[in-house]
């Protein structure tokens, strides 16, 4: 019994090690699309940005606190850029600019290698504590860290959620035109909202890259934006706690299913596929038949109309 | 003191001038009634004079140019207006949707969510009074945390109106209040109009029922084609043949 | 010059493609992510008909927009019919048509693996051209678009279904008034437009290599296209296509050749954001 537990604990740790990031960079999808009804198909960008900005800086010389913090600061301000010119744009068109947008993003990465090493990726970089935590423990101290400021950032977002701040979301989510008319200011609001989801993914950025001890441009592929997208769409959009669950409920799956392929007949390959397959047609079902997910409320469905 | 003036305003659908030079001057205080047949452009005139949609001509409200102003601007400025198809928020309850509407509201900021989230806290108790008083006003007290979707027709109409009021406006632009409103109900908001205009409220009211408007107005302006065909006081304008024949002739 | 060909080539493939998707964003009203995977799709099926079973490429051609429309209208029976019935908001719909991009383009992976494909076709010389060397496939592409394109432009103007297409485009509502059947309308706009796809598709593996993200590739130059040219213009996404195959090749003249899809990006962006309903006007 001990030695299951023995076997099993490593494994567990790094399901929940990942599960906190996706968690991370899903709640900040959330924000965007759940509570303000913004199409963003380019999320993987900003965590791109703000791993490579964090690793960069630190390459750099500098500490390790003021290169999260300057990732997750410029993460939010391309944030910024990417808003200003598309938030007018209709839902459709943001989605399509968005999606170029995390494109293009990914062939700069993968080009300008005096910035970026191109494709060979950054490694070497400082991870947090490394010189003090002794290196069979590094994950569990990573996972408790990880798992200390998912619960920050949650709290954090519920509450700006419930605050007025949070109330003016609601409507701009529902009926931009209302909420104007009552003289809310909508295009500031949706920039905001862009902002922080962007700065919190670039913060999941700086912890994806603490993991792993290793960027490089393929990890951040649009489809890391889309499995964000199927996590809060399991966990109920516009429901924070559905998308910690749709987190680990996804990143376990995904992990569980690389065991699978021990009895089905695939191959690695096949069974990557086969996994993204599942996925997809989940996506299908979920949407078509339980768009709320498992945490959402009906009633405050944005997608219903 | 005229608190709206409107000098020749002029809008284009391709083709179609929906609104074709028209002038009109509110005076603060007074209720104005807009009628006209359906397609005279009286729903355009309330969407350019509250920023909705954009024509030329100049608008100036309370001393300022608001012609080129975005709504939100225009709102805050203290005009707020209702849609003719109530558009309550139905995701939100009757109380968030109260709650929702004054201005400067501390809690509003990101800054201020994190910084003073006393003085946040006490402006939502402030506001929750406020939102309490209004729903008594319109005698809707018992909706408070229904969520707006599951309101009557009628019931969403008060709701609009009750929050609009949320923001202390000086000028309020109703579109159709009466529109499929029961005989009860209608009697009721015509009482509200008054009563609120007895306190100094300024009205802009497009309406088809007629027995209705030339009650609450103190003057009417009649549009059709997109202009101003005529304007002065309720006892005049029904006696005008030429508004009676547009109407007669116009609806049947 | 060798590039102002490849642009052609490129942009007919593009403006083929694109037109299904811009039918169908203007008829059902929302961005069909999948459009590029469909077009994957088809090449695959004609590699399999023509690698596989030996098929000369015509008929695999053939096969390819058989199997394609087979399924698109297969996908319009299942998902897109009852949830337009359930009223689902244009979101919806987009995020199913993600889940089904990633449906197709991992089942290519699936049956077919990662790597790169060819037909199996006899390699030719190509010929020399005003300084440039044009391969047969290239020209096989351009004049087999030229033909695509002048057969919807016969079927738009002159068929009763085309008239019905156009006028669905215009006005749903006031189609629907008029005593059109939008259901058959509709299942006839997907049967041109992914059928344009899968021709478009086909010929696409002529020229590069087929891979299972090749239709995702194109997704973002077709975009871009359709809204150059206008939604719903299928002329105009001609054009678009074009000009925006002719942008991206030429560009390699002077960016490094990555940065071809950012032109794509570029163009389509300032597109939006300056003259919304494109160079062609389509409608908003």
């Amino acid at each position: 019994m001990i030695e299951y537990v023995d076997m099993l604990l490593p494994y567990i740790t790094t399901i929940l090690l990942i599960s906190s990031i996706y968690a991370i960079f899903s709640l900040g999808l959330n924000l965007e699309w759940g509570f303000t009804g913004l199409i963003n198909f380019g999320h993987v960008a900003f965590l791109a940005i703000g791993a490579y900005t964090t690793v960069m800086f630190n390459m750099s010389g500098f500490s390790l606190f003021v290169s999260v913090i300057a990732g997750i600061v410029l993460s939010g301000f391309f944030g910024l850029l990417l808003g200003i010119p598309t938030l007018r744009l209709r839902e459709d068109y943001l989605a399509i600019v968005t999606i170029g947008f995390s494109e293009v993003l990914r062939f700069i990465l993968l080009n300008e290698q005096w910035l970026t090493r191109g494709p060979f990726g950054i490694h070497g970089f400082d991870r947090p504590l490394q010189d003090v935590i002794p290196y069979q423990y590094y994950n569990t101290f990573l996972l408790i860290l990880y798992l200390m400021i998912l619960v920050i950032v949650y709290f954090a977002l519920e509450r700006l959620i419930r605050s007025p701040w949070g109330r003016v979301l609601k409507s701009i989510r529902e009926d931009e035109e209302v909420s104007s008319a009552l003289g809310k200011n909508v295009f500031w609001y949706r920039l905001q909202s862009l902002m922080i989801g962007s700065a919190i993914a670039g913060l999941a950025g700086a912890m994806l890259a603490f993991y792993i001890s290793y960027i490089d441009p393929n990890t951040f592929k649009p489809i890391e934006t889309f499995h964000a997208w199927i996590i809060i769409i399991l966990g109920g959009t516009a429901s924070n706690k559905g998308t910690i669950v749709g987190a680990l409920v996804f990143c376990t799956f995904l992990s569980v299913t690389q065991f699978t392929s021990r009895f089905l007949p695939f191959t690695a390959h096949q069974m990557g596929a086969f996994r993204m397959i599942v996925i997809g047609l989940l996506l299908i079902i979920l949407m078509m038949h339980k768009p709320e997910g498992i945490f959402g409320k009906k009633e405050e469905l944005a997608l219903s109309d | 003191m005229d608190i709206l003036s409107v000098k020749d305003l002029e809008k284009h659908f391709g083709g179609v001038k929906a609104v074709d030079g028209c002038s009109i001057s509110i005076e603060a205080g007074t209720v104005m009634g807009l009628i006209g047949p359906n397609g005279a452009g009286k729903t355009t005139m309330f969407n350019l004079i509250s920023g909705f949609e954009r024509g030329i001509g100049e608008i100036v409200f309370k001393g300022i140019r608001t012609d080129n102003l975005s709504p939100f601007k225009i709102a805050r400025c203290g005009m707020v207006r209702t849609f003719q198809i109530p558009r309550a928020l139905t995701k939100m309850t009757v109380s968030e949707n109260l709650m929702l509407a004054p201005k400067t509201q501390l809690g509003e900021r990101i800054w201020d969510v994190w910084l003073r989230p006393k003085r946040v806290r006490e402006q939502e108790m402030q506001i929750r009074e406020k939102s309490r008083d209004i729903l008594e006003f319109f005698e809707i007290s018992h909706l408070e945390d229904e969520y707006a979707g599951a309101l009557s027709g009628g019931q969403k109409k008060l709701l609009e109106m009750a929050r609009a009021m949320m923001i202390d406006p000086s000028m309020m632009l109703l579109d159709e209040p009466f529109a499929g409103v029961n005989p009860t109900l209608a009697r009721k908001i015509s009482r509200y109009i008054c009563e609120l205009h007895e306190d100094g409220m300024t009205f802009l009211v497009i309406e088809h029922d007629i027995p209705a408007i030339t009650k609450i107005s103190d003057r009417i302006v009649v549009m059709n084609e997109g202009k101003v065909m005529a304007e002065g006081e309720p006892a005049e304008i029904k006696r005008r043949r030429d508004v009676l024949e547009v109407y007669i002739g116009g609806e049947g | 010059m060798q590039l102002v060909i490849n642009g052609l080539v490129i942009g007919s493939i593009i403006a083929i493609t694109a037109i299904g998707l811009s039918m169908i964003y203007k008829t059902l009203n929302f961005v069909n992510f999948a459009h590029g995977d469909f077009v994957a799709f088809a090449a695959y099926i004609a590699l399999f008909a023509n690698a596989s079973l030996g098929m000369h490429l015509a008929s695999a051609f053939l096969v390819a927009i058989l199997a394609t429309i087979v399924l698109g209208i297969f996908m319009e029976k299942v998902v897109w019919h009852p949830m337009r019935r359930k009223n689902a908001s244009r979101t919806t719909l987009i995020i199913i048509s993600i889940g089904l991009a990633l449906v197709l383009r991992n089942t290519l992976i699936f049956i077919w693996g990662g790597s790169t494909r060819n037909y199996n076709i006899p390699v030719r010389r190509g010929f020399e051209f005003f300084g440039a060397t044009i391969a047969p496939n290239q020209v096989l592409v351009i004049i087999s678009a030229f033909i695509l394109v002048f057969a919807l432009h016969c079927l738009l103007s002159r068929t009763k279904i085309g008239k019905s297409i156009r006028a669905l485009s215009d006005n749903i509502d006031l189609a629907r008034i008029s005593g059109i059947d939008v259901d058959r309308v509709i299942l006839w706009t997907w049967v041109i437009g992914l059928g344009l796809a899968a021709a478009g598709g086909v010929l696409y593996g002529l020229v590069t290599a087929i891979r299972p993200d090749m239709g995702w590739y194109l997704l973002l130059p077709m975009f871009a296209a359709v809204i150059l040219g206008g939604i719903g213009n299928p002329y105009g996404t001609i054009a678009g296509g074009i000009v925006i195959g002719l942008s991206q090749e030429l560009s390699t003249a002077i960016l490094p050749t990555e940065y071809k899809f950012a032109v794509s990006f570029v163009v389509m962006t300032l597109v939006l954001l300056l003259k919304p309903e494109g160079i062609f006007g389509g409608a908003k």
